[in-house]
Parts: structure tokens; sequence; C-alpha cells
């Protein structure tokens, strides 16, 4: 009996919430219908999915342990025991890289785990008040943005220290401005607009028209933004472990394995290409997915709304 | 009959760069009774739009006072809050007044909740499906978002959001000039029928001199931040004095061919506002300029007919 | 007016393809004008009368399709050329768009004067000094008081109602045969579009150029043109004389339009009920039977003829059919003296 009125309960439940989000529903479906209709946003999301996927169940799909050495077969070339071949100390490139996808991700999760809020946050305060709070969070911005990307991350983690972790914080510490830049502007306009009178003409808080109004559109603007610029991370991520500053050895990271692996180029070229490859295939897939998420999100490809 | 909101001199300069100012309104007074249809008619550039939100205290005016039920509210920095309920605005584009993220609920129910006025979820969402209810939509809109409705529809949800808070005086700022012209009765049978069931006052903002005379009792003409013609409406189309007026009658473009008097062309653009022309405003497009006195001196508004007033040299 | 038919549109059906299904956006559009004649075409937003003039100008873009039917300019089937034909011949050239928003679809980092040289240049073989002694002469024709200076100006320094005299100049250039303006003066104040109306119909008849105006505004229409074709719903559903149309409308949603505009005529506004359908599933028949107040069983079921009511005078509804039919069995030359007194009484 009990079990019975709460099924009953459960299901009421769900046909009600399914009436209260049918637009969500069906937004989401049309979301699908556009994604399947643009091929290389598919590739896009392909790629993602097989990143993803090898992150997390890593330790499943490896075929050898990522740090494991085997001095007795360095160097080997591809073969049916090592798919990729093994590297200068023997260790399975494949796994290696499998492994790799997970430090990667990781790297662009934390670092838009920072920039995203402190750049609504930021951006949200310059554009809403304007004044001298604007006056200070841009130039400080400014002055950020003033340097090169790469060459101000490798200062910051040349300053912090050679780590992951420190490689990181200065990818963060670089990629604010940029978010901050973008909700700023986005507050300004979202600012203007007639909806933002009509809450005042209601006597609306400026709190409320902030975290109700405004920061819904400007979050949604963000993560379109970020989706374009993971494959950036990734890119300056390797960059920087490249060049010795970021993850350390034995860490399975792929600027690393090119890094060590490019003196081997010329006689034991699988040693640095199959991570290279990996660098570019992953970058190559977030770049496709952020512009597929860019357009499908474009109020004019959407209906109803041209 | 009980007067409502009186303004006095209301003057609206907004800064342009650095000693320049956009003359938005310059010097009006009016007199708005309660249970009025107020029409203020003019084209770009007129005013109109700012002297609405100014009434509703959207906008701080520059100068001059405003009473609302006797009280000066021009003096006051934030309107009380059952001051701000009991004015309320619909505006002209219904695509971009409505946030488009929202839901319908959270839409109309947004004043609903900073003013306290409910209690519960539940109670908020009755008193939603009751205001959807008055302004003909079913409860089915309730979880929609905006760009799932058409034009018509998105301007019954704002008449709704404005209403909800039962106020006292609603200013339509050209509620319907975005809308198609069969929905465009729809909307202003609906604002028509809201306002007795209400006993609301309205100031309807609109360029349409039709469309005025059909929702209107009274309209103020305006050009340039002034006012040129205020009077009864029926007045006002029987006998239009001020020489823009009878120049805006002829140009509309009309349905019947034999109706159509001979068209006064106006000369020339509407001036822009940053330098109004001295004297007259409408000197410079006038057909029935007398002389130097048009170009150096503002004509006061005067009495011409019994409650039809006038600002021109002619009738002096 | 010459009789001789610049464009025929011919059952033209154009689709949508969109996430939701098939919009059906125009279904067998029939329509003729004349050489030199002002033609108006009303209706509501998405009533299909801009997909028209993007049908003839073969710029229905994706997801839209033109699935059936001809377009005759000058005897030649607008539809069957390849993109490259028509972009060298007939667009900008032959037939030209002037549009809502001028200041938008002219060159902003170019000067106002040098856009009408260059279309001059590209078009008429004209060296620079000839085009810019003619881009003069243009300005000034479209009422363009000081036209040095305002050649001189970029576009956006310029008014709504300037900024439309340049474009019409601009298309005027090129001598067209047909011009589309695609509600030219709806962002304008009424002393400016009257302006600007004005001068259209003044330079249409100097040039003997014709005219396809869109607008939503019947008195527009009413105003400025010689015959109106009435669009609803992806369909045309009454085309005849401005008199014809706003005096003796046989149309319900003609009639339903006249009545829903402010106007001298009346101090009520009369709404036509229901709203505009969804043109992913379309009613039945007659698409404007769920909003006819005289629907009948085979409204529902199939789509009206066009007929005839009076020369020029075409209407598809069955209610005219049925009192037409009613007519004839009476007398008929009694009854056409009533017909054209009851005209006023209509009106």
């Amino acid at each position: 009996m009990v079990s019975n009125l709460a099924k009953e309960n459960l299901q009421n439940w769900i046909v009600s919430w399914g009436k209260r989000h049918s637009s969500e529903i069906s937004d989401f479906k049309e979301t699908v219908y556009l994604i399947k209709k643009s091929p290389l946003t598919m590739v896009g999301l392909a790629v993602i999915l097989i990143l993803i996927i090898m992150a997390i169940f890593a330790p499943y799909i490896a075929p050898y342990d990522p740090v494991a050495m085997h001095l007795d077969n360095r160097l080997a070339p591809p073969s049916k025991a090592h798919l990729l071949g093994t590297d200068e100390l023997g260790r399975d490139i494949l796994s290696r890289i499998i492994y790799g996808a997970g430090v990667a991700l990781k790297i662009v999760l934390i670092v838009l785990a920072i920039d995203l809020p402190l750049g609504i946050l930021l951006g949200l305060a310059a554009g809403y008040f304007g004044g001298w709070i604007d006056e200070i969070i841009m130039r400080i911005a400014d002055i950020f943005m003033a340097f090169p990307r790469l060459i101000l991350a490798m200062a910051i983690g040349t300053a912090l220290g050679p780590s992951l972790r420190n490689t990181m914080i200065a990818i963060a510490l670089t990629m604010w401005p940029v978010y901050a830049r973008l909700a700023r502007g986005e507050t300004l306009s979202i600012k203007e607009r007639t909806f933002i009178e009509a809450e005042r003409a209601l006597g609306t808080s400026n709190f409320r028209i902030l975290v109700f109004n405004i920061l819904p559109i400007c979050v949604s603007t963000l993560i379109v933004r970020a989706t374009l610029d993971m494959g950036n991370i990734i890119r300056i991520a390797a960059g920087m472990s490249f060049l010795g500053l970021g993850a350390q050895p034995p860490t399975p990271d792929w600027g690393l394995m090119v890094s060590t692996g490019r003196n081997f180029l010329i006689n034991q070229w699988w040693v640095p290409t199959f991570p290279g490859f990996a660098i570019l295939l992953a970058v190559f897939g977030f770049n496709l997915l952020g512009d597929g998420i860019r357009d499908i999100s474009d109020p004019y490809l959407r209906r109803g709304r041209q | 009959m009980e007067e409502l909101i009186q303004l006095k001199e209301i003057k609206k300069y907004f800064p342009w760069k650095k000693y320049k100012y956009v003359k938005a309104v310059d010097g009006v007074s009016l007199s708005i009774n309660k249970r009025d249809i107020f029409g203020l008619v003019g084209e770009s550039g007129s005013g109109k739009t700012t002297l609405g939100r100014m009434m509703i205290h959207l906008i701080d005016s520059t100068s001059g006072s405003i009473f609302y039920k006797g009280k000066d509210i021009t003096k006051i920095k934030k309107l009380e809050k059952n001051l701000r309920r009991n004015m309320q605005i619909v505006f002209q584009d219904p695509y971009s007044s409505l946030h488009p993220r929202k839901k319908i609920k959270d839409i109309i129910g947004s004043g609903l909740r900073t003013h306290n006025l409910v209690r519960s979820e539940g109670e908020l969402v009755t008193k939603i499906e009751q205001f959807l209810n008055l302004v003909g939509m079913g409860e089915e809109h309730l979880y929609r978002y905006p760009h799932e409705l058409s034009g018509g529809q998105r301007q019954r949800i704002a008449i709704a959001r404005a209403l909800i808070l039962n106020p006292e005086f609603v200013v339509l700022d050209e509620p319907t000039s975005s809308l198609d012209v069969s929905v465009q009765a729809e909307i202003l049978n609906l604002l028509k029928k809201l306002r007795e069931e209400f006993d609301l006052t309205y100031v309807f903002i609109t360029h349409d001199l039709y469309l005025a005379r059909i929702i209107t009792e009274k309209i103020a003409i305006m050009y340039l931040g002034k006012i040129m013609e205020y009077g009864d409406t029926e007045s006002i189309f029987k006998n239009p004095l001020h020489p823009y007026t009878e120049a805006l009658f002829s140009v509309i473009p009309k349905l019947d061919p034999q109706k159509r008097t001979k068209k006064i062309i106006l000369k020339g653009e509407i001036p822009s506002p940053f330098d109004p022309p001295l004297g007259c405003r409408f000197h410079t497009r006038c057909m029935k300029k007398i002389g130097e006195i048009c170009e150096k001196v503002s004509p006061p508004l005067k009495e011409v007919e019994e409650k039809h007033f006038v600002s021109c040299h002619l009738y002096d | 007016m010459a009789e001789e038919i610049l464009l025929e549109i011919k059952d033209l059906r154009v689709n949508f393809y969109t996430y939701r299904g098939v919009v059906k956006a125009l279904n067998g559009v029939n329509l003729k004008i004349y050489e030199g004649e002002f033609f108006g075409l009303v209706g509501e937003t998405g009533c299909g009368k801009s997909v028209t003039a993007s049908a003839v100008l073969n710029l229905v873009q994706n997801p839209g399709k033109i699935e059936e039917g001809e377009i005759l300019f000058k005897q030649k089937n607008l539809l069957k050329m390849s993109e490259k034909e028509i972009r060298e011949k007939i667009r900008g050239k032959e037939i030209t768009m002037i549009m809502q928003y001028p200041i938008a679809a002219l060159n902003p980092v170019i000067n106002n004067g040098d856009q009408i040289a260059e279309a001059l240049i590209a078009n008429k073989n004209m060296n620079e000094s000839e085009a810019r002694k003619r881009t003069i002469e243009l300005l000034k024709e479209v009422n363009i008081p000081q036209p040095e200076k305002i050649a001189r100006q970029f576009p956006h320094q310029l008014s709504g109602g300037m900024a439309q005299r340049v474009m019409i100049a601009m298309m005027l250039s090129t001598e067209p045969s047909l011009l589309i303006a695609d509600e030219p003066t709806t962002a304008l104040d009424v002393s400016i579009q009257a302006q600007v109306l004005s001068l259209l119909k003044d330079l249409i008849s100097k040039h003997r150029a014709t005219v396809l105006l869109i607008t939503h505004d019947l008195s527009v229409v009413a105003e400025t043109c010689s015959r109106v074709g009435v669009m609803y719903a992806g369909d045309m559903v009454e085309i005849g004389t401005v008199d014809q149309i706003i005096n003796n409308p046989q149309h319900p949603y003609t009639k339903g339009l006249i009545k829903a505009i402010p106007s001298d005529r009346s101090k009520e506004l009369v709404e036509i009920r229901g709203s505009v359908p969804d043109l992913v599933n379309p009613p039945s028949g007659c698409r404007f039977h769920p909003r006819c107040d005289y629907t009948k069983p085979i409204c529902k079921k199939e789509k009206p003829q066009v007929l005839q009511v009076e020369k020029e005078h075409v209407t598809a509804c069955f209610l005219y059919e049925e009192s037409r039919n009613k007519k004839s069995k009476e007398e008929y030359a009694g009854e056409y003296k009533g017909g054209a007194n009851g005209r006023t009484d209509s009106a």
C-alpha cells in the first residue's frame, strides 16, 4: 500500500515536473537536433567524449601502469604488446596518453572553476556599479592583458615554482581578465535593456536585478566563451609542461611527454609524436565543440527568435 | 473630477558630452484626472517617452515638480514601495521588455515577490493564473518562456505584470506599435476593459493620431519637448488649431481617397533636440509663420476654446 | 498604365525546414504585376509577403526552399536562371530593393556619394567624374538639400528619412525595371513618411519604373498604390485595385483588416478573433477558416479557388462563390446596379 502510494506520488511528481519543464525539454531536444545537424560539432563532441571516458576509466582501459618502468624494453617501436611503443624508460606510451587525458581535463576544469566565478563576480560588479569600482577592476585586468598569455603564464609559473598546481594557478591568473571583460560588457548592455527597466518599475532591488536578471544571461555567455577557451588552456598547459614549468615527471602529462621525447624524434619518432597527436586532437576537439556550441546558442538559429 | 497627477514646468535635460544637453522635455505643465485616458502624441524626439517615464519616477526630472495626489514626487530620491506599486508602465516592444531567460511565472511574479504580496508559492501561482486569465491567456503559459509566445501574447504578459501590483496609474508607451494591426485591436480593447475593471488612469503615448482618437479622452500634442496643443481629443480632431497638428492630420495615410485633403508635407527634418530652434520650436518648418515673433518669442499655452489650449502666435 | 505584364508569379510554394517541422510559408501564390504600376502587398507578420519578395530576388535562404512555381520576369523564369546569371543581370540591376532600415543596408565605411558612384561605375560603365556628377544629380532628384554635403557624409550621420532617400537614389541609379520596397517607411515618423512616399510616387512616374511595395499598413497602400494584393498565412486571399479592396472587399480577412485599422472611418477597433496559425500545421482548406465568422463545412475541406469579382478584382473565398451563385440565379442586370450601391453601403 505504502509503496503504491509512494509510486503514485512519484509518478504525479514526474508528470507535473514534465509539465513545468516542457519548455526546457523541448529546448534540449532542439539542441540535440541542431548538434546532429552539424557534423563538425558531432566530431568535436565525439573527441571530447572519448577524452572524458579515457580520463574516468583510465585504470580499466590502459593496458599498463603509466609510471611503471621497464628499462629492458626502452624505446620499443609500436607493436602488438605496446600499440604506440614505449618511451625512454620503457613505459607504455598508450597507457600514458590515456592517463594524460585525465591530467589535461583536470587542468581545464580547475582553471575554469577558478576563472568563471571570478570573472563573473568582477565583471558584474564593474559593469553594474561603474565608477571607481569599474575603474580599478578594469585597470588591473588591462595590466594582465598587456602581456602575451603564454609568457605571462610562464613568468607566474616560474615565480611560483614548477608544479602542476602552480601551472593551473598561473593559467587561471592569465585568463580571468577575458571573462571579467566579457561579463562587464554583457552587464553594461543588459543593464540598458528594457526588461531591466521593467524590473526597476516594479521596484525590484539592485541585488535582485543583478542576481536574477543579469547573472543568468552573463553565465550562459561566459560558458559559451569558456568552451571556446578549453582548447587554449590545454595548449598553454602543454606548452608550460614542455618548458619544464608544468607537471613534473613521472606525471603522465602530454606536454611533458613531448618535451622529454623530443630528443628521440629522429630515430624513435613515436615517443614524442603520439602525445603530440593527443594534444592536437584534444585542442581540435574542444575547438570544434566550442564553435558548434557558439553557433547553436546563437538565438538567430533558434526557432521563433528570428 | 479628482486630479491625480499634475506637472508643473517639468524639464529634462540629458547631459551629452561637455556643456551640451539634449533638451528632451523643456517646460511641460499639464494635469491628469483620475480615470482619464490621456494621450501624449508626437513624433520621435518630441520627448513623449521621457515625459511618460518621469511621470512614474522611472527617471528623475531636471527641474519642475510632479504632484501625485498633491505630493511632489520629484523631491523624493527613491519612491516608497506603495507609491512605486501605484505607478506602472507597459513598454513599446514586448520582444525586449520581457526577460528572455525567465519563465512567464517569474516575469509576472517578480513584483509580487518584491513587495511581499504573497505568502506562499501556491498563492503566487494562483494569483498569476488569475491575472493570466484576466489578460486572456491560459494557465498553460505559466512555465513557458517569452520566445515561445507571439507578440500579442507577450504584450498581454507585460500588461499582466504591470497590473498584478494593483496600480492606480499606468503609462502605456506605444503598447501596440510593434504589433500587427489585428493584434493591436485586441490589445486596445483589452486595455479598455481593464480600465473599467480596475478603475485605472492611463497615459497613452503614441505617434498615431487615429489611434489616440480611438482610446484617449484628452491629448497633448508634443513637438521637440514642448506641448503644442492640448485639450479634449474630440475638439482637437474637429478643430486642430496649431499648424503642426494640422500638418500631422493631413499626412496620416487615410483609407478613403475622397476624405483625403491636400497634404501639407512639412519641409525638412525634425530639428535636433541638442539645439532646438529659438522662439516657437516649430517655426523652422511652419507653413503659417507670421514673422519675427515666431523666431524670437516662445508662445505660451493659451486657452483658445473651452478646455482647448494651444501654443501659437497665430492666436495672440 | 501599360497593360504589359512585368512580373508574374505562378503557384509559388516555399517551405522552411526547421526543427519543429516544415513551415509552409507560401502556399501557391499567384500574382501579376503590370509595367509601370505601384503594386502593394499587404499582410501581417508571417503572412509571407517578405518571403515572396526574397523569392523574386532568389534570396530565399537556408532552411528555406522554393518547392514549386514560376517567377516570370519579362517572360523569363527567374527560378530557372543560374545564381551567376541572376547576380549579373537581375539582382541590383533590373530588380532592386529598398529596405526598412536603410542605415543598416548602406556600407558604414564608405561615404554616401561614393556608394552611389560605385554602383554607377559598376553598372553603367561610367568613368569616375561622370559618376560623381550623376550622383549629385540623383541626390538632387530625391530632394536632398545640399547634395554635395550629404555625399561627403557617412550613412550613420544621416537621419532615417535622409538615409532612405540616399538608398532610393542608389537603387534608382541602375534604372531598374522593378523596385521592391520592403516596409520603406515603417521606421520613419509620419511627417517623414509622407515625404518619402510622395517622393517615391513622383520618381516612379518620372522613371516609368514599377514598384512592389510591401507593407503591413493598408492605409499606406491606399494612399500610394494602384493595385493591392492581400496575403494571409502564405495565401493570396484577394487582389484588386485600391478602390475595389478598400470599398468593396470580398474576403472576410480583408474586411477584418480594414476594420482593425485605426482610421478616419470609425472610433471603434474591431478585432479579428483568434491568432495567426502556425504554418507547420496550417489549418486545412482555407487557412483563414478558424478565424472566419462565416466558416462553412467546405472551408475546412478544400482550398478555395481564385474567383473573378470584377475586372482586376479576384478573391479566394467560398463565401464569394456562394453569393455569386445566388446572384446569378436572380436577375443579373438588375442586380448589377444594386451591387454598385451596396458598395458604398459596405464602406
